[in-house]
């Protein structure tokens, strides 16, 4: 009995001391205790977190290393579909705009019926400057039929196969087409060269002409159709002792840049070589 | 089979030419890609069939071009027998061999082309023709010469697998 009797009084005590400290921590009174306890112990904890991090991010990045490979080859994949996407778009975006300024070209001069050819390719003489479109007999192309673009006088059909056609252009040297000069209404030859010059020669030296005139075609030996706009004079040589004055043009066609053409496809060229007589020899 | 090579290799060739790299200018000069393909299997002594690719490449050229195809014919079988002639009667070193056909290869197929367009009356200035077409385009070939050189000698080792002395 004497071994028993004292236990409900601890008991009961510690349940009281244990209802104290809870009274007085809801009450707020043991704050001050619990922050004084607890001031020294949360950098402690801190710094266990992180090492405990650490060492967690340790374990599981593998994981987590493939699935970000993995990722970022998706990304790297999407990124290049999407390139190629908007490099498809910008060319067909650019295609329009020359197929537009095509059109309205065709529709400005409606007299002329036209086919559009895409330029495949160029001579491989540099001597020679031709290039090579993707239209041809099957097409209805033939020989001397005029090629012009959006902005100009491009040259003429050469040759033509069945999908395909070389046209010289005007400024191969071989080249000559006669042109007229705008304002002054004075007629002239124009003439390329092999470094795609284009120069304009028998121009009468009574002729008033400047930089800056408008040159087309004037439609004179049947080669080409009238009124198609070559280029603008960029500078005038006139030598007094010479019959003629030359002068050098600026072709509103970049022949560099060419990606479709159009062909007239009614204009019928004149062959006027029959007319022409021959020298007689002198006996 | 080194006909039939010459037909995919020299149709491959002029395609090329045609549509890349002879846009590469330098002032009127443009590489020939053609040539050195042609030379690249001429200047190789195990090599068959060398006058049959001289003839591929000359009428894969006339066929594409605007001048009538027997000159480029004519052409590249000159070149065909300079390098020939080189490889298997001067030199027996590869390099000075290439170097030496390509310059020569340029000069004759531009030589005879001004040639052939002064007589039919084309107005060319031999100056202009020099320094402006057929310098810049010996530049651009010996350019390109070593790379092509290189996969036609790849070629061929496959082609014509080398002895092995045992």
């Amino acid at each position: 009995m004497n071994s028993t009797s004292p236990r409900p009084w601890q008991s009961i005590t510690i349940v009281l001391i244990v209802i104290g400290i809870l009274a007085l921590a809801l009450g707020g009174y043991l704050t001050p205790i619990t922050r004084a306890v607890l001031t020294p112990i949360t950098p402690v904890q801190s710094w266990l977190s992180t090492r405990f991090q650490a060492f967690q991010t340790v374990f599981t990045a593998p994981n987590d290393t493939a699935l970000i490979q993995q990722r970022n080859a998706e990304l790297e994949a999407e990124i290049a579909r999407l390139q190629t996407q908007i490099i498809e778009l910008q060319q067909q975006v650019t295609e329009v705009e020359i197929l537009t300024s095509l059109l309205d070209f065709a529709k400005a001069q409606p007299e002329n019926d036209y086919e559009a050819a895409a330029v495949i390719g160029q001579d491989p003489s540099p001597f020679l400057k031709y290039i090579i479109i993707n239209k041809g007999s099957d097409d209805g192309l033939r020989r001397g039929m005029p090629v012009v673009s959006e902005q100009g006088l491009v040259g003429r059909i050469a040759a033509v196969t069945a999908n395909a056609a070389n046209v010289q252009l005007i400024t191969d040297p071989a080249a000559v087409v006669n042109v007229r000069i705008q304002p002054a209404e004075v007629d002239a030859t124009l003439q390329g060269s092999i470094t795609s010059e284009i120069t304009l020669d028998l121009i009468p030296q009574d002729a008033e002409i400047q930089p800056g005139d408008l040159i087309l075609t004037s439609g004179l030996g049947g080669n080409y159709p009238a009124n198609i706009l070559v280029g603008q004079i960029a500078s005038v040589r006139q030598q007094a002792t010479a019959l003629f004055q030359t002068a050098s043009v600026q072709p509103v066609v970049d022949f560099e840049r060419i990606e479709i053409v159009l062909i007239i496809v009614n204009f019928q060229p004149i062959d006027i070589s029959p007319l022409i007589p021959e020298p007689t020899p002198v006996p | 089979m080194a006909t039939l090579l010459g037909v995919v290799f020299m149709g491959s060739a002029t395609i090329l030419q045609v549509t890349v790299v002879g846009r590469i200018n330098m002032l009127e000069g443009a590489a020939d890609l053609v040539l050195l393909v042609l030379l690249g299997w001429v200047l190789h002594a195990r090599a068959e069939g060398v006058w049959q690719w001289g003839v591929l490449a000359g009428a894969f050229i006339g066929i594409t071009s605007a001048q009538p195809v027997w000159l480029p014919i004519i052409s590249y079988l000159s070149i065909t027998a300079v390098g020939y002639l080189i490889q298997t009667r001067v030199w027996q070193i590869p390099l000075l061999n290439l170097l030496t056909t390509t310059i020569a290869g340029t000069l004759i197929i531009h030589s005879l082309t001004s040639v052939y367009l002064t007589v039919i009356g084309t107005p060319l200035q031999l100056s202009e023709i020099f320094n402006l077409v057929i310098l810049p385009s010996i530049f651009l070939n010996l350019l390109i010469a070593l790379p092509i050189y290189s996969v036609m000698t790849a070629i061929t080792n496959w082609v014509y697998p080398p002895e092995v002395e045992v």
